[in-house]
């Protein structure tokens, strides 16, 4: 472009070769050569406006041949990946307010930090007994490194590095509990809710992270789910999901978003999987992760001791039982405490509590520390309370 | 009009295409000399060694006492390299954006308002030439500023700190020679971003002969893109602002290399460059130079 300008101005003045013009004519030849340079820029702008809103890279042409539901789902089953590597990006715009660092660990990339917002996570898997996730922030990073039974986490924020082993017996566990990171998992758990409440339908094929794809819709037949549509994008060589769009039940946009933008289908170098703490970091007392109690961390098992879930399907309730009670929040100044204070309150046969409700999602937390939360409408949640 | 003047003066130099790279060289030369040698600039650089001498000496002094930070900071006390990348993150969203904003309203509309333009069209080189002159020196003026911090940086760093292999972001550790490496991308990567903004101050200096006001100009520009990108209801505008991508050069720090967010940066970069290049190109070329 720039030689391009260039050229077109080192003989900025009209002195054709043809003859001399007269002096009227020269001026109005002038003033519209003139004019006419701004064409250059508007340009630049229509190129970069063009290229930057995706017109041009959103290509429909695929190639892809035809595939019925059935035939994606079959195909789906029996997905044998050895290894990849890739950044998902996950989008979720559940309604939730933006939440204060509850954490505090001041990271957003925390359990409940991965509710709002945008998130980067890279990932890498070399077999079932090799994996690595990094959550990405702006200057910071956590990391899971897997590698056998050595289980690594390191966050970059307190520089700490903490070692676990894991029993022999676990070969097929994912690392840490970490709520449907990549487009498989997250399909996995789709998948597992099909059943005759879900009508499943193909839609026009699609490109995700460069690559070409076939396009799975899930649609909840019960109406009380919260839940409008579940879309699966389907490689379409290895049909491995490369992304995964949930969209609340009357609503165009999508409430959560979990997608590759860039993906490799190639075992990772082993060099991504070991860990050693570097020096200077802190390095907390080496746990021995016990054989039997599900995956998770210390802290997700605590959360997680008293939770059942009511219903089946889309229409599943969880129950969670041991929240700290209303009362004893409402005292607490700070920032839970303030939040909950904001909804509304409800009540009914089955006691009251508060109400939190957003497009995908429903809560509902009672005054004598019982929890119950699905992609259902309230009246399913009162329903579960009074059981 | 008279403007049409110093532009029939360059035809002459066409005929000569062997003297245009020397004269175009010549110039640049000149520029550069030029812009070294005031004074001010000479004092933008000295304050902008200083904060990374600021960052490591008070780093120092609070861990001397026994506290021990998190993040970036607290890396520091491992390796020095670390206070050339933090001092990146602070001078970046305001510091550099200044800096670039002094020289770059200098450009045109200081040679016009000191009523030198005139005499410097008079020379055989065609306007776009000049631009291109102008343009180049500020991308040296840019480029020569985020050196100064990182230099000033690795200088404190390794007076007052361990060197040593380097603990990146994702806890695993490279030489000391590849940090060096990747702190020179990152300095490369933020000389980059300032370009993207003295472009769009070079066309905001083509509009006006007061030199104040197009450093105001720039600078205003400059912040107001940082505002914007610190609203959260104005999401959907954040890829179309430059200042979005500064701080992106963290996934530099990051093992493997994650490319997503620079790549993205570096051509909005371009997309920056090239319009406004091109704006001030068409203002500057077809404008009356009075003065």
């Amino acid at each position: 472009m720039l030689a391009d300008m260039h050229e077109s101005s080192t003989s900025p003045t009209p002195s054709g070769p043809g003859g001399v013009p007269t002096t009227s004519r020269f001026t109005q030849f002038a003033v519209r050569r003139r004019a006419l340079r701004w064409l250059v820029p508007a340009g630049a702008v229509g190129v970069v406006a063009l290229l930057g809103s995706g017109v041009l890279s959103a290509d429909a042409n695929t190639n892809l041949t035809p595939q019925t539901a059935a035939q994606l789902l079959a195909s789906v089953a029996d997905t044998k990946v050895t290894g990849f590597s890739g950044t998902v990006v996950e989008k979720a715009a559940l309604g939730l307010p933006e939440l204060p660092n509850l954490g505090g660990s001041g990271s957003s990339s925390n359990l409940l930090g991965m509710l709002t917002g945008s998130h980067t996570v890279r990932v890498w898997y070399g077999g079932e007994t090799k994996q690595r996730l990094a959550l990405v922030d702006a200057l910071g990073e956590q990391d899971v490194f897997r590698n056998g039974r050595d289980l690594w986490q390191w966050d970059s924020q307190t520089r700490t590095a903490t070692h676990s082993v894991l029993p022999s017996d676990t070969a097929k566990p994912p690392p840490a509990h970490t709520p449907a990171l990549t487009p498989a998992e997250a399909a996995a758990e789709a998948l597992a809710l099909i059943d005759p409440t879900t009508a499943i339908s193909t839609d026009h094929t699609d490109s995700v992270a460069g690559r070409s794809t076939y396009t799975l819709v899930l649609t909840p037949k019960d109406t009380r789910s919260r839940v409008g549509s579940v879309r699966i994008s389907l490689d379409g060589k290895t049909r491995v999901p490369l992304r995964v769009v949930v969209t609340a039940r009357g609503s165009d946009h999508a409430a959560i978003d979990v997608s590759f933008t860039q993906v490799r289908f190639a075992v990772p170098d082993d060099d991504n999987f070991t860990f050693k703490p570097p020096a200077g970091a802190k390095a907390p007392q080496e746990t021995k992760v016990p054989s039997h109690p599900g995956p998770g961390s210390g802290n997700a098992k605590a959360v997680a001791a008293g939770y059942t879930t009511i219903g089946t399907g889309w229409t599943t309730v969880v129950k969670v039982t041991g929240v700290p009670s209303l009362t004893a929040l409402a005292k607490d100044s700070g920032q839970a405490g303030q939040l909950l204070g904001a909804l509304p309150s409800v009540s009914g046969s089955w006691g009251s509590g508060r109400l939190f409700t957003s497009s995908l999602m429903s809560a509902l937390i009672t005054d004598d520390g019982r929890a119950y939360v699905g992609a259902v409408d309230p009246e399913l949640l009162y329903q579960a309370a009074a059981k | 009009m008279s403007a049409a003047e110093p532009e029939a003066v360059a035809g002459p130099s066409e005929r000569l295409p062997v003297r245009r790279p020397a004269l175009g060289g010549r110039l640049l030369g000149n520029e550069i000399r030029l812009l070294m040698r005031r004074r001010r600039n000479q004092l933008i650089l000295v304050a902008l060694a200083a904060i990374p001498v600021i960052i490591g000496v008070a780093v120092k002094a609070t861990t001397n006492s026994g506290s021990s930070a998190d993040g970036l900071i607290g890396s520091i006390t491992n390796n020095g390299i670390f206070v050339s990348f933090t001092a990146l993150v602070v001078v970046i969203p305001i510091f550099l954006p200044m800096a670039v904003s002094v020289v770059v309203g200098e450009t045109i509309a200081g040679e016009a308002g000191a009523g030198t333009l005139r005499y410097l069209l008079a020379v055989p080189v065609g306007r776009t030439r000049l631009l291109v002159i102008k343009f180049l020196a500020v991308a040296f003026w840019c480029l020569l500023i985020a050196t100064t911090v990182a230099v000033a940086g690795l200088v404190i760093g390794f007076a007052l700190f361990p060197a040593g292999d380097v603990t990146l972001l994702s806890g695993t550790q490279t030489t000391l020679l590849g940090g060096l490496g990747r702190l020179l991308l990152v300095v490369g990567y933020a000389g980059l971003m300032m370009l993207a903004l003295a472009t769009a101050g070079l066309f905001i200096s083509t509009l006006t002969e007061v030199p104040l006001a197009a450093m105001a100009a720039s600078l205003g520009v400059a912040i107001a893109m940082q505002v914007l990108v610190a609203v959260p209801q104005l999401h959907a505008l954040r890829p179309w602002l430059i200042s979005n991508y500064f701080l992106d050069f963290g996934d530099v720090l990051r093992d493997p290399l994650l490319f997503g967010g620079l790549t993205h940066g570096a051509l909005a970069a371009v997309a920056y460059i090239a319009i406004f290049f091109s704006l001030a190109w068409a203002r500057f070329t077809s404008k009356d130079i009075t003065s």
